[in-house]
């Protein structure tokens, strides 16, 4: 059995169910882990979370290829931001010696 | 080129001022004066000496008819047209030789008399700029022209009152002036709208033909019992009331006197001052349809005549009983241009002019070599010291007082004679109070005037020993022009000889008579009545004069005795009827007050700064709340968010199945 066979066969509402719960696995990361580095891994989760939500309704409901090359754009752009935001972590270490979201509060009003 | 020739003459005097106003910028700059004191003197008096020239020839011309200067356009809207328009006629011509001649004359006494102060090229830049401006008042062919010299003249008396300006009371004295003089300014603007909406046009001469082609529209009825053409004149006349200082508007006159003496001279009793009763006389065919306008017009001079010399009566400070004086005698020339006998208040403003201008000279001359002394009661023969100061001060005085053949006779006894018969046209008894008014003044006038003479030239010196031998006679720059306006003075009065005494000799009445309105067929003049008048003015003046003699050279004892005899009288003559106080205490204190609880604490403090204030407050108060949610971590902000989108997304679908 192909693959296309098995999605078929599994329906639209898991794939949606899965990237509901990825999103808010990714959103409990980033809202209650401290540590940069793994906030930034929960955005790239709930990145990838819309991006199989966008997936599963363009192959089941809209049925073009425009959110395939959609999503692969957001993937390119995660990875550069990722590499970005990896730098900037390493930047704030050096001047902090900490990587603690509750370390990083001079912005407050 | 007759167009040229009027033009210059105010164009001479600003020249000057501009030169001299650069010079003393850039003294003020160095902190030492730029050129000296020769060179700035050749430069005040060149622009003067050159626009008195000017004006005699132009007024030759203007013997022959009115003749017409350049017209600038200004103001120019819809069917408005005010233009910067010059004239000159006879009348004009009048006073335009006067201000030239006697300005010139006291630009070369103020050399002597300004010598060594600190702002000597600062005053003649002032002094040519007022040339300036009342040569453009005098030759305005229209009514907004005149306005802007009005507004001028008043600029430059304010600059020069408060020309010693480090001195609190003289800034003080200026301002007083200014602020006066603002109240009757706002009354001759409503009188110039008043004159556009009922002539449609400014100009003296389209006025005058208005009122003769339409004299309906000035009739018309404008409220109460004044018609249009009464209100217009009575709202020039607050206007004049103003500038040439009658009742109720006198008060800034005297204090004017912290100026320079010249300045007194030229701007506070010659010229200036006078402008008031030329405006009148410039619309004598206005007054001359405005009945009621002309009486009170009459009765506030004779009022103001008779008031201000018995405060002149007892004052001891000199240049106060002299701007009294002057005060009393402009009051004169409004109750002859208020009867409408507008060629005798020219011709008394005219010898005024000489004789006044001659009085405060001369008391400049006294004051300068006394070092600042004004007060009379410290002065005492001085004739000894000055004679020639002496002599010319009595040849003023005694045309002041109106003793033949010195000028004053012949003017103020045609105003006198005038006012009786004149006023009363309008009704006997008014004919006869004017004539009483005016009596009672002559009678005063003649007092003061000895009383200064006796007290500062005669008797025993009263100043200090230190100070008589200090004092010597002014340097010639200043006597020489006492002399020319003391000749003036004694001479004046023979360009106008009565009718009634000499046929053919009223020249100055058939020069100045075409430009003034014509005057209304009357019953014919009684030489024999006019003759009993001048007798009996005449005996007024004499009487006032013997009076002085015996209290103030005879019997010095009795105007002490005199004073005390009735203390009340003569405290409230000695504090000027106490105007200044009720001014003080009706308008001043509660215009102040008015302005510190109303204007200020409410609606300035309380409303204004209280919204303003009030805005601020709300968005301070906002920003305490709203920075609570600026806490700098990230992860609150997310926090926040998930919350709204999460509240967006209850709202949209409420807990319904999605679609």
């Amino acid at each position: 059995m192909g693959t296309l066979a098995v999605a078929a066969a599994v329906g639209a509402p898991l794939y949606l169910a899965v990237a509901g719960a990825l999103f808010s696995i990714g959103v409990l990361g980033f809202l209650l882990r401290k540590n940069l580095i793994v906030v930034f891994m929960s955005v790239e989760i709930m990145l990838n979370a819309v991006n199989l939500a966008l997936l599963t309704v363009a192959r089941f409901y809209v049925r073009t290829v425009d959110a395939h090359v959609l999503v692969f754009l957001v993937m390119a752009l995660a990875a550069a931001e990722t590499a970005v935001g990896l730098s900037i972590v390493i930047a704030v270490f050096r001047l902090k010696r900490s990587v603690s979201a509750n370390d990083l509060t001079t912005m407050n009003g | 080129m007759a167009s040229a020739l009027l033009a210059s003459v105010p164009l001479l005097c600003l020249a000057g001022a501009a030169v001299l106003g650069l010079v003393a910028v850039l003294g003020a700059r160095r902190g030492r004066p730029v050129l000296s004191e020769r060179a700035v003197s050749l430069l005040a008096c060149t622009g003067p000496a050159l626009a008195f020239a000017l004006s005699i020839a132009a007024s030759v011309r203007a013997a022959s008819g009115p003749v017409e200067g350049p017209v600038v356009p200004w103001i120019a809207l819809a069917d408005f047209a005010g233009p910067i328009a010059l004239r000159l006629d006879t009348l004009s011509a009048t006073l335009l030789l006067v201000v030239t001649g006697i300005g010139t004359l006291i630009h070369v006494y103020s050399t002597g008399y300004m010598r060594g102060d600190r702002g000597y090229a600062r005053y003649f830049a002032c002094l040519n700029l007022f040339l300036f401006f009342m040569t453009g008042l005098v030759l305005a062919a229209n009514l907004v022209t005149l306005f802007i010299g009005w507004e001028g003249v008043g600029l430059a008396s304010y600059l020069l009152i408060g020309f010693w300006f480090d001195d609190e009371t003289k800034a003080r004295a200026g301002l007083k002036a200014f602020v006066v003089n603002r109240v009757g300014d706002a009354a001759f603007l409503l009188g110039i709208f008043l004159v556009f909406k009922t002539a449609g046009t400014v100009d003296f001469e389209g006025i005058r033909s208005a009122l003769e082609s339409r004299p309906e529209l000035f009739r018309a009825t404008f409220f109460g019992p004044f018609s249009v053409a009464s209100a217009i004149g009575l709202l020039l006349f607050l206007g004049a009331c103003g500038k040439s200082a009658q009742i109720p508007l006198h008060v800034w006159l005297p204090d004017a006197m912290a100026g320079p003496t010249p300045v007194s001279a030229l701007i506070h009793a010659a010229t200036m001052v006078t402008a008031g009763v030329y405006l009148v006389c410039r619309l004598s065919a206005l007054y001359a349809a405005a009945p009621l306008t002309g009486a009170i017009v009459a009765l506030v001079g004779a009022v103001t005549a008779l008031f201000a010399s018995t405060i002149a009566l007892v004052q001891f400070d000199l240049k106060k009983v002299l701007a009294y004086s002057t005060v009393s005698q402009l009051g004169f020339l409004f109750l002859a241009a208020g009867v409408g006998a507008a060629g005798a208040a020219m011709f008394h403003l005219f010898t005024h002019a000489f004789f006044k201008a001659g009085l405060f000279l001369g008391a400049g001359s006294v004051i300068h070599a006394l070092n600042h002394e004004q007060d009379i009661r410290r002065m005492g023969g001085l004739r000894w010291k000055m004679p020639v100061t002496g002599l010319t001060f009595l040849f003023c005085a005694l045309a002041l007082s109106a003793i033949p053949p010195f000028s004053g006779f012949f003017s103020k006894d045609a105003i006198l004679w005038e006012s009786l018969r004149r006023g009363g046209e309008i009704a006997p008894a008014f004919g006869l109070l004017l004539w009483a008014l005016a009596l009672a003044a002559s009678v005063c006038t003649a007092f003061y005037a000895f009383r200064l003479v006796f007290l500062v030239f005669y008797g025993r010196p009263r100043c200090s020993e230190d100070a008589w031998q200090h004092c010597r006679e002014s340097p010639r720059a200043m006597t020489s022009v006492l002399v020319v306006l003391a000749a003036g003075a004694a001479l004046a009065g023979f360009l106008n000889v009565p009718e009634s005494l000499v046929h053919g000799l009223d020249r100055f009445g058939r020069w100045v008579g075409p430009a003034l309105a014509p005057e209304a067929a009357g019953e014919p003049e009684n030489h024999a009545v006019e003759l009993a008048i001048g007798i009996v003015s005449l005996l007024a003046a004499l009487g006032g004069v013997g009076l002085a003699t015996l209290l103030y050279a005879k019997r010095p004892d009795l105007a002490p005795a005199l004073a005390a005899r009735f203390p009340r009288l003569h405290r409230l003559l000695a504090e000027k009827y106490r105007v200044d106080e009720a001014y003080e205490r009706f308008v001043t204190k509660p215009a102040w007050a008015i302005g510190d609880r109303v204007f200020f604490r409410l609606i300035d403090r309380r409303i204004i700064d209280g919204v303003t204030d009030g805005l601020a407050g709300a968005a301070r108060g906002a920003g305490v709340i709203l920075r609570l949610f600026q806490t700098g971590a990230v992860q609150t902000y997310v926090a926040i968010l998930v919350l709204a989108a999460a509240a967006v997304l209850y709202a949209m679908w409420g807990g319904a199945s999605p679609p």
